[in-house]
């Protein structure tokens, strides 16, 4: 089976190592990317299969614009999308994928930090491993 | 006109002036005024009928009849303008306002010339015209209506006095011709109109400017409120991004490196993972104490079943129950108990609760928990036989950062925030939250909160 190759959009660059670590270790490759235009611009380059998208970068909704135009491109809306946020419940910034699945067009919304093996499971699962 | 002269005559019409006005209230008062107008034109009509066949009362009746039938059909073309037109803009429904006050003074004056002029007191309807536009119109309106009011019937009576136009007697004596009758009552209505308009607007003006004020400072809240949620957002990123990294740092290496470390670094690394788990879990519950505390107003509520959220949280709570062999003991309200609110609140509420019991509670013990719905208020209540509070330290239990001693030998981590939290979540709802314990015996924790329609 071909190496499935992750793409991390994330502008904490410790966060995207720590991440990368857990991946690589798991056998996938990951490229990565720290704001929402680099990112958009590696997914056309780098073509990866699943996306891990972080909300809050230059703006704090810019990771919501990234997962739209993700999601309205035609070449790209297949790509599963994982959304991850460091900004949590306790400030009332709390959605439901199956409630809010209009408003957010991603396929996994998690508050960070991320466990290890619920990261490695969800990527698989979202890759249909 | 010039573009100044256009740009002052709109400002006028500016939904400032009628901070307590808008198209829809308008609208509103449009309706009102034609029901008020056919219920006007109808007692009047009947009025006409009881004095002509009760009183034989000889008054023009065909001219009465025919002011009453023009302002019927006025009412009809207002009543239809309103069915067709939907939408009016703001000045539009002002002008509109006034033109229908000043067509029904007319009708009005001209009412009272063919019922007897100044000897009948239907003069004093004008007052109810003079209330009416000092409530709907600020500054110079209700005065120029006032001044209309008295040009009108100043110059009917002195029509009538100088025999210019008839008069139509109501009784047997006259008094329209009796200089000082007419000189009294003019002057008593002078003043009652000025009066009147000058107490409503000043009246108006009062409420316009309270209104204005409290609109302003509401205003000032809801952009305070969001400012603080803006604030609460990046402070949550900004103080646990960094300890997101170093968790996720150590959990990768953890994960990666698992069978070549040694197992003293293992350990090491574990722990560092677990203390920063910590933090994380303080920095969440701090900040949303703080949250909880400062923004009340823009919260989204909706429409939950409490009974739905207090079963979901015993599911979650019931393998840490397990793992200490501890019963759960259900005694709960079985109906939908639906109120207004947060689900997130709710679950926090129960959820700190039911674990709290569940650590400070022996292995092989019992806890009991049960919901029920008094008054409007839900009841929700858990009583565990775990250490219990010392009552010199009971007081002390819903403040931050604060445990109990007994507390911390039994459980070492704890932050201390979770029950401010619950304390501040029920108050916010308007609830209230009592606890009974006794040492080495148990506690019982009591939650009420008003049930609420959204």
């Amino acid at each position: 089976m071909a190496t499935k190759k992750i793409l991390i959009i994330d502008d904490d660059i410790d966060l995207v190592e720590a991440m990368r670590l857990t991946l690589e270790s798991a056998g996938f490759e990951v490229i990565d990317a720290q704001d929402g235009k680099k990112g958009l611009e590696k997914i056309t380059s780098g073509s990866p299969d699943l996306i891990i998208l972080d909300v809050m970068m230059g703006t704090q909704d810019e990771g919501f614009h990234v997962a739209y135009q993700i999601k309205n491109n035609p070449d790209t809306s297949d790509i599963p999308v994982i959304m991850v946020t460091a900004v949590g419940q306790e400030t009332g910034f709390s959605f439901d994928k199956e409630k809010d699945e209009d408003f957010l067009p991603v396929n996994e919304f998690l508050e960070k930090p991320i466990d290890p093996d619920t990261l490695i499971e969800l990527v698989k699962k979202n890759l249909g491993q | 006109m010039s573009i100044g002269k256009v740009k002052l005559k709109l400002n006028y019409y500016s939904l400032d002036r009628f901070p307590f006005l808008n198209t829809v209230i308008l609208k509103s008062r449009l309706a009102w005024s034609i029901r008020l107008r056919w219920l006007a034109v109808a007692g009047y009509f009947l009025a006409t009928i009881v004095t002509e066949v009760f009183f034989e009362i000889s008054l023009p009746y065909r001219q009465i009849w025919i002011v009453l039938f023009s302002l019927a059909f006025l009412n009809l073309i207002y009543q239809a303008s309103l069915w067709i037109q939907k939408e009016f803009s703001f000045p539009a429904e002002i002008i509109i306002l006034h033109i229908h006050i000043i067509i029904d003074l007319i009708c009005l004056t001209l009412l009272i010339h063919y019922s007897g002029g100044i000897e009948n007191p239907v003069y004093l309807f004008y007052i109810f015209h003079i209330v009416i536009s000092s409530i709907l119109f600020s500054k110079s309106s209700p005065f120029i209506i006032a001044t209309l009011v008295v040009i009108l019937f100043f110059s009917l009576v002195y029509l009538e006095y100088n025999g210019i136009i008839a008069h139509y007697c109501l009784y047997e004596i006259s008094i329209h011709d009796s200089l000082l009758a007419v000189v009294l009552i003019l002057i008593v209505f002078f003043i009652t109109v000025y009066v009147t308009e000058y107490i409503c607007t000043t009246f108006m003006r009062i409420y316009r400017d309270s209104k204005r004020i409290i609109d302003k400072q509401n205003k000032q809240l809801i952009e305070a409120d969001k400012e603080k949620t803006r604030f609460f957002q990046f402070a949550s990123h900004e103080l646990k991004a960094p300890v997101i990294a170093i968790k996720s740092t150590l959990d990768g290496v953890t994960k990666s490196f698992a069978g070549s470390l040694d197992p003293k670094i293992l350990d090491l690394l574990q722990r560092a993972s677990k203390r920063s788990t910590q933090l994380l879990t303080i920095l969440k519950e701090l900040l949303e104490l703080s949250q909880k505390r400062n923004i009340k107003t823009i919260m989204e509520n909706e429409k939950i079943d409490i009974n739905k959220i207090l079963n979901d949280t015993i599911r979650n709570e019931k393998t840490s129950a397990e793992q200490k062999n501890i019963t759960l003991n259900l005694d709960l309200n079985k109906n939908d108990i639906t109120t207004c609110g947060r689900y997130e609140d709710f679950e926090k509420v129960f959820g700190n609760l039911i674990n709290n019991a569940i650590r400070y509670s022996p292995n092989n013990s019992v806890i009991n928990i049960k919901s029920e719905v008094n008054n409007h208020n839900f009841i929700f209540e858990i009583q565990d036989t775990g250490i219990g509070i010392p009552d010199n330290e009971i007081h002390k239990i819903f403040e931050e950062f604060y445990r109990a001693e007994s507390a911390k030998k039994l459980v070492n981590f704890g932050t201390g925030l979770g029950l401010s939290l619950v304390k501040q979540i029920v108050e916010n709802y308007s609830g209230k939250i009592s606890v009974k314990s006794k040492v080495d015996r148990g506690s019982t924790f009591r939650v009420t909160i008003p049930i609420k329609t959204c």
